[in-house]
């Protein structure tokens, strides 16, 4: 089976995506960092590009600015306690229904799940930090550089800290 | 980008994505790809089994992968009606990047 990337979309988006997002061919320059440890020894964080943030605790992501600046999104970065129950999350992020997301996390960020495969031994342990980004980051894009010089380090150097060694990373 | 800042750093990393495109086209670590509706990687609301086999897809993918850009199809099949999640996962307004381009959006459909 080939996953159908505009499955879901409508035809004039998929085609306007196609044409208007084009991301550096960079195939060459991927990075690897093998497991050095199996799985089940291993720490584990969950970062999503959801746009998510505790709700009542800390402030949304600024999606009304992006509003008034269509072609700008927030690059800020959240982080949000592994532990934290279904109902205490909230979305902010203008280009998809964040409802399923604000009742079950766990669509998009399974902390609760990856405390079950914790439990089952099919993970080491799961960091107590898990993170949120703002996935869209402006158009054409992709605007990256934000990340690269402010979420993107200060999520690792947290990660590094509490001896992450693997990441499930989930887009949105 | 933070796949590739996070694995340069030692960490592995494992992407779930349903847009495979971009991450094809761009270059990955390791991803799992998923037939999905967007907002739902990881699986349906309240179906815990099939987020459970995806996450065990995914943790497969991080564990087995011998190079970069390994990405995996998935198999697995959302369960929800087709016609329905089309629109279930859009937001009710449309975001302020669509409504500022939508002329040329509704320019790009395809003619019957």
């Amino acid at each position: 089976m080939t996953v159908d990337s505009f499955r879901w979309m409508p035809p004039s988006l998929s085609a306007w995506l196609r044409k208007t997002w084009v991301l550096p061919d960079e195939r060459d320059s991927v990075p690897f960092a093998p497991l050095r440890k199996p799985l089940r020894e291993a720490r584990v964080a969950a970062i999503t590009t959801g746009g998510l943030y505790l709700h009542g605790e800390q402030a949304p992501f600024d999606i009304e600015r992006e509003k008034g600046d269509p072609e700008w999104g927030d690059p800020s970065h959240r982080v949000i306690p592994s532990d934290t129950p279904p109902g205490r999350i909230a979305v902010s992020h203008s280009h998809y229904n964040p409802a399923d997301i604000e009742q079950d996390h766990n669509v998009l960020f399974p902390l609760q799940r990856l405390a079950e495969l914790r439990e089952e031994s099919a993970i080491g342990s799961l960091a107590p930090s898990a993170y949120s980004v703002m996935g869209y980051q402006g158009h054409p894009g992709p605007f990256w550089e934000p990340w690269r010089e402010g979420a993107g380090p200060a999520i690792l150097a947290q990660m590094q800290a509490e001896g992450v060694e693997a990441a499930l990373l989930t887009p949105a | 980008m933070l796949a590739r800042m996070f694995e340069a750093a030692g960490i592995t990393t494992i992407l779930v994505t349903m847009a495979p495109y971009w991450a094809e086209q761009h270059g990955v670590p390791r991803a799992l790809a998923v037939e999905f509706p967007f907002a739902h990687p990881i699986g349906p609301i309240d179906d815990v089994p099939l987020q459970l086999r995806v996450l065990h897809e995914a943790l497969g993918v991080l564990e087995g992968a011998t190079g970069p850009n390994t990405v995996v199809h998935s198999e697995l099949v959302w369960p929800g009606d087709e016609r329905e999640w089309r629109r279930a996962w859009q937001p009710s307004d449309a975001a302020p990047l669509i409504g500022k381009y939508m002329d040329e959006i509704r320019a790009m459909r395809p003619q019957q």
